[in-house]
């Protein structure tokens, strides 16, 4: 019978691809068992259950492919026969039957030829268990209601001698199918719906990369008391809707979006949910698979409560039941979810008389689509709501498994316990799990805790190593007594000019032996340091001066100092004085007791509010961070007297280490001096010259690296910090080096002194864009948390909070900051921790990763620049009214400054740069300008940059006209300097730097040109150059010496 | 308008009906409609009416009978006119 033939229904079909893509797994069996606590006559059974493949024809179908289409075939005589089975002689019956049941389920099925598998189980001649499993196809939970009263009814009347076949007709699956209509209303409405589908969420960081149908069963009870306070909280006005099982449905649906939120970070948030589709008489009595899954949308907006959440629910389900209509899902919905929620309005009735315990069991596997599947349900109707989840076992490892009940059972307390709380509120953590990753994160014991200052640390060593090097620099050779005695007598110099504990005295010197003196007097004074970079405007060293209320200015010579007249601090030109005035003084070390608490230094970084800040670092904790590099860069490398170079600026916190860590080691300070060009380039010399064991260094120097051969390098170990360390630029380093270096990242802002958290890198291991930055050092502790100072489960995005011995002790002169940043740790009473604005997350390693800035502070190039300072100084120009500063990202993305700003007159871009680069170092200085009739702003008020990320700025060139390319070489030069900049019109007289240029885009540029004009240019030709006119020139100078040779 | 929607609630309804559904027969209280079935039906009633129930409409209040859903269609057409 060809007509025999029938399509799936759509929601079949969707079925049907399922399996054909994972044919071995089980992965839609449905299995049902019926615990029968009397005796059961087997014949009459079995005459019920045959009279069941009878009346119901989806029983008896089968599923075949015709030219490559999937049809199903109603079969007239299907001679599928009920299995008996009797454990009942067995002596543990129910024990072999779980073991026998185990294995059942996993039963896969021939599709072509029957999709069901039925057993009456005798445990004892008064216990049966009735066992059906069928395939998902043919079948739903609806319709295992139906066969079980059926076949109650039918054991009945056969006991009682009844006929059981009768005139009446029974509704077929076949006629459904057939007349099958498609709403077309409702498949555009969820067409539509989700056009704007977000990805689906990645839960505790896990995501899926081949999919697998193996899957877990959670089973949760949630207690009488609990289920009747859900109860009471459906009925409540404003939760209550058409139902009680609608108005539970709502509470869980929206504690499960809260749940996704908190565990993946997702904002929005897709979840499937099947609807019985059974909306006819005639539908409502067929055995048959009639479900299909729809997605429910849920957006988290700002401070969202649980009931907020509910309303947008209880909207949202009205449309789903709206519009969730037989044959309307397609895959395109499937896809947009990974969750699956499944509420089950269902119980089973008795067996005349009987109570039953049924069991829907799990086959051991799930669409391999869903990462989590929860069903809630009370069966039996006991008033106790159960709920299952079935978890993906590919997807999340035992350990996480275990949590997530815990974390959701977490949420819906904090609901039915306070609904007007905001859903980021409650704790998701259980005691034992905060213990936990406090255990990894927080290693409270202390070690090396015996506080010796910096300065007796290097006094004891000047005894050990007095005839050894401490200082090189150009010719000049310091030994540690020298050094020591030129300390001592300008220490005994400046106390005898009141400088001592309680005063500040700032260092503007270049990097020299100078000013390694001058810091070490300072400290010895008892006082505090505050370094400044030579090259900062004179604007940020005045303020910098006054901020400070520093007694004291230190520079190299008068001519410097003079630009400072008009500030009444004391000046001292330090070059004169050591050559000159300090040999009188004392050389005895000054015995000056310095206490833990008393500040070694002021670090100046940016600040939001438009001025630095200063951080206070107190002895303790540089103490505590040097203690540690000394242990864990050094001495567990076997490095003896470490050669380690001073080339960063000294505004730079990583600039201490070069400064201290040699001096307690006995080894040597290799100082390389800043010349007067823009871009600092002393990394390459400090290669170069091939001296050194130890480097800490940024990314932005090891870019500059690239393309060097490091296999002879002597350096042992680096320490990469200040900047995201890719994991790309540590295999190249690594590579380079051919493996014979250890490479570490290390992760600290100034506000935790230098340093506390690293990690090894490992090239085998470290696989993500970003090298972890591993776990705190020693007597540091990290804490991972939310908003509401909630530590986040592992996997978890959240904020990283610092605490410990290295802590800064705060903002110099702002208290009001202070208080902000450095809070009350809520976990141990009576220390601080500091709000490091860094988000990060525990990974499955146990480490953690860094995953960028939660504010709007960034890091071009290493430089740490707080966008709102440089807002701020845009504001100070005459007429601005509003702007905003965002990083742009070219094609390749390297990162720049655009500032987009508001005025009522017309402003000259490039007086605008030229006011800002007076006010600002040249790394704060926006490259790119527009101004805009106003300042998009997004919802909340706030300043929209994702809009502005899409407006085209101009690129202003500081006053320059535009040169065009006035010779050949000057063409070729420009246009490859048009590729990498992605630009279509640069002047020969444009800087490089000014356009934005950066270390990538030189080693581009060169590798082009030298490609281009088969020369060797070397890097740093294009920053000391600059211009495109200045390297034609040297080209051609270069040409024409080979050519003349 | 009350006798298509009664045609039209007995289709949906899984209850053995064996007279014509009461106008004040309570139709999520007794069973006759589930919320689904509810859902279902105002789809219709949109349909039918060439209106739209906005979702603070959706309330127990104007759904309860069917007497309740003429009093607020009317209204709601009323409204539109």
């Amino acid at each position: 019978m060809n007509n025999n033939y029938e399509s799936l229904t759509k929601g079949q079909s969707l079925l049907w691809i399922g399996q054909e893509i994972n044919p071995e797994s089980p992965v839609y069996n449905m299995v049902m068992t019926y615990d029968l606590k009397i005796p059961i006559d087997v014949n009459h059974f079995e005459k019920a259950f045959e009279e069941l493949l009878y009346r119901y024809d989806a029983l008896r179908s089968v599923f075949v492919v015709k030219e490559g289409e999937p049809f199903q075939l109603f079969l007239q005589d299907h001679n599928y026969t009920l299995e008996i089975v009797d454990f009942s002689n067995e002596q543990d019956p129910i024990a072999v039957y779980e073991v026998w049941k185990k294995d059942r389920v996993a039963k896969k099925f021939d599709i072509t030829t029957c999709l069901l598998d039925s057993v009456l189980i005798k445990l004892s001649t008064s216990h049966y268990v009735w066992y059906i499993n069928q395939h998902h196809l043919i079948t739903d939970a609806w319709s295992n209601g139906i066969l079980f009263s059926a076949i109650t009814n039918l054991y009945q009347k056969s006991k009682n001698g009844e006929p059981l076949r009768t005139l009446e007709v029974f509704s077929s699956y076949k006629d459904f199918v057939n007349k099958q209509k498609i709403n077309t209303k409702a498949k555009e409405y969820w067409k539509n719906k989700i056009k704007n589908s977000p990805p689906v969420p990645s839960l505790y960081n896990k995501s899926a990369i081949n999919l697998d149908t193996n899957s877990n069963r959670l089973h949760v009870k949630l207690g009488f008391e609990r289920s009747k306070k859900l109860r009471l909280l459906a009925n409540e006005k404003g939760v209550r809707v058409w139902t009680e099982h609608l108005s539970l449905y709502n509470i869980f649906l929206t504690t499960l979006f809260a749940y996704l939120y908190r565990v993946s970070g997702q904002e929005q948030l897709v979840i499937g949910s099947p609807t019985h589709n059974r909306t006819s008489k005639q539908t409502k009595e067929t055995v048959g698979f009639f479900v299909e899954i729809f997605p429910v949308f849920a957006t988290i907006d700002k401070n969202e409560t649980f009931l907020s959440l509910l309303k947008k629910i209880q909207i949202e389900s009205n449309s789903f039941l709206k519009y969730a209509t037989s044959g309307a899902s397609s895959s395109d919905l499937h896809r947009s979810f990974n969750v699956l929620f499944n509420y089950i309005n269902a119980d089973y009735p008795d067996f005349n008389g009987t109570p039953v315990v049924s069991e829907w069991m799990h086959s051991g596997h799930h669409d391999p689509r869903h990462h989590i599947r929860l069903h809630v349900h009370d069966l039996h109707n006991t008033g106790e709501i159960q709920l299952y989840f079935d978890v993906n076992n590919h997807v999340f490892d035992a350990q996480t498994q275990a949590l997530i009940p815990e974390h959701f059972i977490a949420l819906l307390d904090a609901f039915i316990d306070l609904k007007d709380q905001v859903i980021e509120q409650p704790s998701l953590l259980t005691t034992k799990e905060f213990k936990q990753i406090t255990d990894v994160l927080n290693n409270e014991e202390l070690v090396n805790t015996s506080y010796t200052n910096i300065i007796t640390r290097i006094e004891e060593q000047v005894d050990k190593s007095a005839l050894d090097k401490s200082i090189v620099f150009k010719q000049e050779v310091l030994l540690y007594k020298e050094l020591n005695r030129k300390v001592n007598q300008l220490a005994h110099y400046l106390l005898a000019q009141n400088i001592g504990i309680g005063s500040q005295v700032a260092i503007c010197l270049k990097r020299s032996s100078e000013y390694i003196i001058t810091v070490l007097a300072v400290l010895k004074t008892g006082a505090t340091y505050i370094p400044i970079p030579h090259n900062y405007p004179k604007d940020r060293v005045t303020y910098i001066l006054e901020d400070s209320k520093a007694s004291l200015f230190i520079g190299h010579e008068e001519k410097q100092l003079i630009d400072y007249k008009e500030l009444s601090i004391r000046k001292l030109a330090i070059d004169e004085l050591l050559n000159e005035v300090t040999d009188g003084y004392a050389t005895t070390n000054p015995l000056i007791n310095i206490a833990q608490q008393t500040t070694a230094f002021i670090i100046y970084t940016s600040g939001s509010t438009g001025n630095p800040k200063g951080v206070k670092i107190t002895h303790e904790a540089l103490a505590n961070y040097i203690n540690w590099t000394k242990e864990a860069y050094i001495d567990k490398h076997a490095i003896e007297q470490p050669n380690i170079p001073l080339f960063t600026t000294v505004g730079f916190d990583i600039t201490a280490n070069a400064v201290f860590l040699p001096l307690i080691c006995g080894g040597v300070i290799h100082v390389y001096q800043e010349d007067n060009t823009e871009v600092d380039l002393s990394i390459l010399d400090v290669i170069e010259d091939n001296t050194i064991d130890f480097i800490k260094l940024t990314p932005a120097h090891l870019n500059f690296l690239k393309g060097l051969d490091l296999s002879n390098s002597n350096i042992k170990v680096m320490a990469v910090t200040g900047d995201e360390f890719k994991t790309e630029l540590g295999l190249y380093i690594f590579n380079a080096f051919k493996g014979k270096v250890k490479l570490y990242n290390e992760y600290g802002p100034s506000e935790a002194t230098i340093g506390c958290i690293y990690h090894e890198f490992n090239p085998d291991k470290d696989k993500l864009p970003g090298v972890p930055i591993g776990l705190p050092i020693d007597n540091m502790q990290a804490y991972i948390l939310d908003k509401y100072l909630n530590p986040v489960p592992q996997g978890v995005v959240g904020e990283l909070y610092l605490g410990g011995l290295g802590l800064s002790s705060g903002y110099w002169d702002r208290q009001d900051l202070t208080d902000a940043k450095f809070i009350e740790n809520p976990f141990l009473t009576g220390s601080k921790i500091y709000r490091t604005e860094d988000l990060v997350r525990l990974n499955s390693q146990g480490i953690l990763e860094f995953l960028g800035r939660t504010d709007f502070q960034v890091k071009i190039n290493g430089h740490r620049i707080e966008l709102g300072e440089i807002e701020a100084n845009i504001l100070s120009y005459k007429t601005i009214k509003n702007c905003a500063v965002i990083v742009i990202e070219n094609e390749e993305g390297l990162k720049s400054l655009a500032a987009y700003f508001s005025s009522p007159m017309p402003v000259d871009l490039k007086e605008l740069r030229a006011f800002i680069s007076q006010k600002l170092p040249r790394y704060m200085v926006p490259v790119q300008y527009k101004q805009l009739e106003n300042i998009p702003l997004s919802a909340n008020g706030k300043i929209d940059r994702k809009i502005l990320k899409s407006i085209n700025t101009v690129l202003v060139e500081t006053t320059l006209e535009y040169v065009a390319p006035r010779n050949e070489i000057e063409q070729e030069i420009t246009d490859i300097w048009c590729a990498v900049f992605n630009k279509t019109k640069i002047g020969v007289h444009d800087h490089f730097i000014e356009l934005g240029g950066e270390s990538l885009m030189a080693i581009q540029i060169t590798t082009r040109i030298n490609e281009t004009f088969e020369l060797k240019t070397p890097l740093n030709k294009i920053f000391e150059l600059q211009t495109i006119a200045n390297i034609s020139a040297y080209l051609e100078e270069v040409i024409t010496k080979i050519l003349n040779e | 308008m009350q006798e298509k929607i009664i045609k039209y609630i007995e289709e949906l309804s899984s209850e053995e009906i064996d007279e014509s559904i009461e106008a004040t027969e309570d139709l999520l209280g007794s069973g006759i409609l589930d919320s689904l079935g509810m859902m279902k039906l105002i789809a219709f009633l949109e349909e039918e009416f060439c209106c739209k129930v906005l979702p603070e409409e959706m309330v127990i209040e104007n759904f309860m009978t069917v007497l309740h859903i003429t009093d607020y269609l009317e209204t709601k057409l009323v409204e539109k006119q």
